[in-house]
């Protein structure tokens, strides 16, 4: 059914240097943020996801059977196992703060496989944590650059809660937070009221999905929909978030939608989204939850987000510059000396491939450096430079990228 | 600035929404009925107007080609897009009813081969009531497959049920009611919220207008 690609979009060198340059951005970004990275095994066992409910679909997990006889899954999702790790482990991380970038596998995505970079902070259940987290998400797309973006935030319990009274079974449950999902107000009246619930109910459900937009005007309006003292909590916390973050100075890349719903059953609190411009997809998703925990016997609350890299390749812009290689040719009996040379611009972190020259060769765009008897010639888009002597082209060099 | 791009699905129920459009003061420029153009803007550019099969309507807003689809509610349950149902504007009403032959009815005990262009949405149906089917997917005249014997029942959109009739069948059971909705790519829906919200406003204004002067 599925076409099956001759070719790994990655195997391309050039479409492979986006994607390193992604992962250096957020790696290097998380780690000033004091998140330290770590990697979980690829195979991992069936049970763990089987056990902790409401979170991967079992059918769209890649399984395979070792030789005793056990049912292994390709790592299908990287928060659950390192929940699972950090909570086990003796002595924690002192910040509580880890980061991964690992790819995670399912029969359902395009290439049964795709990239994640995230992180995770445990241990802290307060506003300060979940706007630290969010912050890092939005600083982090403005360092990658990504033309457009907005952080959708909403709130996993508030919406679940208003729910409480009404008492849906599980496909009832299913079909309203489908309609909810997809804003679909003109089904959802009429299908609430087949379920006879009570007019107030009908019409506090039927305004989630327009709590969407400027958080001030959004939480205002959230409080006329307010039932229970945990709507009330949750409310204040969504709003203390949100001034965390505008001492961040990042609250014009966020905006609050109470209709969002995320398909991991296991978020607790506050959840969200990043969008950029014209990709209809997530690029960004996470959120807060304090009782995964609770499936490996602790209690730990914890919050993280994971970036999809392979959709922020794309959305990569053209203003992103590729590394430059040099060609340094030499001639058989400048042999030495060409290696010592492409040795010395090679520790100033420029990219040498060395070569015997060939003869009537003809100049490219790309900048070279023929080394010949007692001289250089080097040439950059048919512009030609001669030089006497090897430090004087490497002087030359190395004062040209700075001026 | 980019234009917003709305999606249209062409053909017979375009000539509603144009008007809806038109009614709400969203005017394209030398866009009239005969005309064989698939792109259209408005007067200042800020709107582009783009031309599609039903089908592919929920496809490009799903993925972002489009920011704003205005197309039936059969094309988004049957391609099951991941976007926003925003406004039931109201026009195009039909529905998705199984058809069979003059006399006949559906029986609940036995597996059944159903000819229809909505495999997704005759699957959902039949799995409801625990019934297992064949589906054989058609592209049109849907009507035959149960006279000629292609399959026992069919699932499709009935809107006066005249084609039916004329081809020896009835309805057996309705599946769902269907309209033309206003549907819009979640990524847009944040990042481009002033200018979406200021189509969909209009078109609420309107909406909310013809349900007031329906004689409902």
């Amino acid at each position: 059914m599925r076409n099956k690609q001759l070719l790994h979009s990655m195997f391309y060198p050039k479409q492979y240097a986006k994607k390193r340059h992604v992962i250096h951005k957020l790696t290097s970004r998380f780690s000033k943020f004091g998140y330290q990275q770590v990697e979980t095994p690829v195979f991992e066992d069936y049970d763990l996801y089987n056990d902790v409910q409401g979170t991967v679909n079992t059918a769209d997990m890649l399984k395979l059977i070792d030789p005793s006889g056990k049912v292994l899954v390709l790592r299908p999702d990287a928060t659950i196992p390192i929940a699972r790790h950090y909570t086990n482990l003796q002595e924690k991380v002192a910040s509580g703060r880890l980061s991964y970038v690992l790819d995670i596998f399912r029969s359902t995505l395009e290439e049964r496989s795709r990239t994640q970079a995230g992180v995770e902070l445990f241990g802290e259940r307060t506003p300060e944590a979940d706007a630290e987290l969010i912050a890092l998400a939005v600083t982090s797309l403005k360092e990658l650059a990504i033309p457009s973006f907005k952080i959708e935030i909403g709130h996993a319990t508030f919406y679940k809660e208003l729910l409480r009274e009404a008492d849906l079974n599980a496909i009832q449950q299913k079909q309203l937070d489908q309609y909810i999902q997809s804003k679909n107000i003109s089904e959802i009246v009429p299908f609430l009221k087949d379920l006879d619930l009570n007019a107030s109910l009908i019409e506090k459900i039927r305004k989630i999905p327009m709590l969407y937009g400027d958080a001030s005007l959004v939480i205002d309006e959230a409080e006329n929909i307010i039932t229970t003292d945990r709507m009330r909590e949750e409310l204040d916390y969504l709003s203390q978030v949100y001034q965390l973050l505008k001492d961040y100075q990042v609250d014009s890349y966020i905006s609050i939608n109470l209709g969002l719903i995320n398909h991991m059953n296991y978020y607790s609190g506050i959840i969200f989204q990043g969008f950029a411009e014209g990709l209809g997809q997530p690029i960004m998703m996470g959120g807060r939850y304090d009782y995964l925990s609770r499936s490996f016997y602790q209690e730990m609350p914890a919050i993280g987000f994971a970036f999809e890299i392979d959709l922020l390749v794309n959305l990569l812009s053209a203003a992103f510059i590729e590394e430059e290689i040099i060609e340094l040719r030499y001639e058989p009996s400048e042999r030495q000396r060409a290696f010592q040379l492409a040795e010395a611009l090679r520790a100033e972190n420029y990219t040498v491939v060395a070569r015997i020259a060939k003869e009537n060769k003809e100049l490219s765009d790309s900048p070279e450096i023929l080394v010949k008897f007692e001289k250089l010639v080097y040439s950059k888009q048919k512009q030609l430079k001669d030089f006497k002597t090897d430090q004087e082209l490497l002087d030359w060099y190395l004062r040209k990228d700075v001026e | 600035m980019q234009p917003v791009t709305i999606a249209l699905a062409k053909g017979r129920p375009a000539k509603q929404s144009i008007d809806l459009l038109e009614a709400a003061g969203i005017h394209f420029e030398d866009f009239h009925e005969k005309t064989r153009k698939l792109v259209f803007f408005n007067k200042d550019k800020t709107l582009r107007l783009i031309f599609l099969k039903g089908m592919d309507v929920p496809i490009y807003v799903e993925k972002g080609a489009a920011d704003i689809g205005i197309v039936g509610r059969d094309n988004i349950i049957e391609t099951e897009a991941d976007v926003y149902e925003i406004l039931d504007l109201g026009i195009g009403k039909c529905k998705f009813s199984v058809a069979g032959k003059k006399g006949t009815s559906l029986p609940d005990n036995q597996s059944l081969t159903i000819g229809t262009k909505y495999p997704n949405i005759a699957k959902n149906f039949f799995d409801k009531r625990n019934q297992t089917i064949e589906t054989v997917h058609l592209n049109g005249s849907v009507e035959l497959a149960p006279l000629i014997g292609l399959a026992d029942y069919i699932v499709d959109i009935v809107e006066t049920g005249n084609t039916l009739h004329e081809n020896g069948l009835e309805i057996l059971a309705d599946i769902e009611t269907i309209s033309t909705k206003f549907i819009v790519n979640k990524a847009s829906f944040v990042t481009r919220s002033k200018e979406i919200q200021d189509v969909l406003k209009k078109l609420e204004q309107v909406v909310s207008e013809e349900n007031a002067n329906s004689p409902l």
